[in-house]
């Protein structure tokens, strides 16, 4: 799937998402949301070109993409609240053990729903690849995540020159 | 060694001028030349066959250029490349009289100082694609890079130099019949 | 941007990198834009001088220099045994080890302190833990977080409008990354 088509159904995909952004705004910073949220668009464009998927494919899997973002932003935004409001009992000294644990407890449940939304997004594209794509899926995957550490180094050393 | 000899004879001329765009000085350019085709023909156990001699004897000839330049501290000291331009005095004069050549003369000149004041990169992209009218493939071969590499180097150089040199070539362009 | 793009063609078009529907759709835009046309004829300029021949050749007994100086690297023998003996062995050796272990920590700790994070061994591991490790790294440095959400932006603009010139990241040096420093600051393209 090349030139403007790709272009064409990422950006209409992507303006439909839009709201994403607005949901976190508050609870994350507006810069780590941002960060958030292009990471998560350059990994839809880069994944797209990685896996050549074609329009079909696209049609069934950026949806459900889309879905389970939202989901992630929700439990997300309980998340940071829930931090948020951890961090304050413990600076407050009134909480108990018992509602420390609890806390702790729900953070870590949130922290598996994250882990499970995941899965559920390699389960959607393992349902809808082909057997090439699955396996260019795994070496896209490491390959973003060292491209993401690179483009921090890349960060750092502009940040760096900026503030010497 | 007179088959590596002649195969020298061949490209001395090239390679001279190739390093000269770097360091700007024949003295350097010919001792570096010379130093290019000894460390070819004592690493010639290094070219593989079937390889193109080309590029492999200028692969060698640049990374020498960039080590001496390094040591020597020339690319540190390079002229700064300013954003700002220098404010223009020439005659606004057509190309052929006198006037108009010293008008493209000048241009040149200044062509020079702005390709010396180019980051390493992009002078070194530069010097190998428009000096030596090398294809985008045989540069990257050279300088050890992808072809879109240099695709972008020579697109941020062109346009780098077009920034500082706008208000000559203005004066160029309207001084065209 | 789409005279930004078609800056980008001029140059390729000059070294008959593009296509012929790239090159037909460059043509087509320099018959509408003034902007874009001057630039190229400017760049037709700089290319025409930049290629005109200069004035300083090869002296004409280089070649008779060249042959001398191989012949001469090529028969020359070796340092004599006695100085090479002398050089590295008997009492010095332990001298030149000691140099060698105290250069070996110095290029370990150098290593050690400036050399850039990498990643941790991680896969295979979630989306999400992997994007909360970089967001941890960048923390609550602002200016971090400025600067990569950049650098992100740039990329999507690279993966978008110029699918047909991916940027590898790992050519560039710290010139060409300090000269997008300015071209971000400045709000230019990439």
């Amino acid at each position: 799937m090349k030139g403007k088509m790709l272009l064409a159904s990422i950006l209409s995909f992507l303006l439909i998402q839009g709201s994403l952004g607005a949901q976190n705004s508050q609870e994350q910073g507006p810069a780590q949301e941002r960060i958030r949220e292009n990471v998560y668009t350059l990994r839809l464009i880069r994944m797209t070109q990685a896996l050549d998927l074609t329009e079909e494919q696209t049609s069934r899997i950026y949806p459900a993409l889309g879905r389970i973002e939202k989901d992630k932003a929700n439990v997300q935004k309980k998340f940071a609240s829930g931090l948020r409001e951890l961090k304050d009992l413990l600076g407050s000294s009134r909480a108990g053990d018992e509602e420390l644990v609890a806390r702790v407890r729900a953070l870590q449940a949130l922290r598996k729903d994250l882990r499970n939304l995941d899965d559920e997004f390699e389960r959607i594209l393992d349902e809808n690849l082909t057997t090439v794509q699955k396996a260019s899926y795994v070496i896209f995957s490491v390959d973003f995540y060292k491209g993401l550490w690179e483009n921090l180094n890349k960060a750092r050393l502009i940040r760096n020159k900026r503030n010497p | 060694m007179e088959a590596f000899t002649a195969l020298a004879g061949l490209y001395q001329e090239r390679i001279f001028r190739t390093i000269l765009g770097f360091t700007r000085n024949p003295e350097d350019a010919g001792d570096l030349t010379q130093e290019t085709f000894m460390a070819a023909f004592k690493s010639l156990n290094s070219f593989r066959q079937g390889a193109r001699f080309y590029t492999w004897i200028y692969r060698i000839a640049v990374n020498s250029t960039l080590n001496f330049l390094k040591k020597k501290g020339r690319e540190k000291n390079r002229t700064e490349f300013k954003k700002d331009v220098d404010s223009l005095s020439l005659p606004g004069s057509p190309p052929n009289s006198p006037e108009g050549e010293s008008l493209r003369n000048e241009l040149g000149r200044r062509l020079d100082e702005a390709v010396s004041g180019l980051p390493l990169p992009f002078r070194s992209s530069f010097i190998l694609v428009v000096h030596e009218g090398m294809s985008h493939a045989d540069a990257a071969g050279v300088l050890g890079c992808s072809e879109n590499t240099i695709s972008w180097r020579m697109h941020k150089a062109r346009k780098l130099l077009q920034q500082k040199l706008k208000p000559y070539l203005d004066e160029v362009r309207h001084g065209l019949p | 941007m789409a005279c930004r793009k078609f800056e980008r063609w001029i140059s390729d078009d000059m070294d008959n990198r593009l296509s012929d529907k790239m090159r037909a759709a460059l043509r087509k835009h320099l018959k509408e834009c003034e902007r874009c046309r001057s630039y190229q004829e400017n760049l037709k300029i700089l290319q025409a001088e930049a290629q005109k021949p200069g004035e300083v050749a090869v002296r004409a007994e280089f070649l008779e220099d060249l042959g001398r100086r191989l012949e001469k690297a090529l028969y020359s023998g070796p340092a004599s045994g006695s100085e090479k003996a002398a050089r590295l062995g008997g009492r010095w050796k332990w001298a030149w080890a000691g140099v060698a272990v105290f250069v070996l920590a110095l290029a370990g700790g150098a290593f050690l302190l400036l050399r850039p994070k990498t990643p941790p061994d991680l896969w295979p591991a979630s989306y999400e833990d992997s994007l909360a490790l970089i967001l941890g790294e960048i923390g609550e440095d602002a200016d971090l977080a400025e600067s990569f959400d950049q650098v992100l932006e740039a990329s999507i603009g690279e993966a978008l409008f110029e699918a047909e010139y991916p940027m590898f990241w790992e050519d560039l040096d710290e010139d060409e990354i300090r000269l997008m420093e300015l071209d971000i600051e400045n709000g230019r393209e990439i």
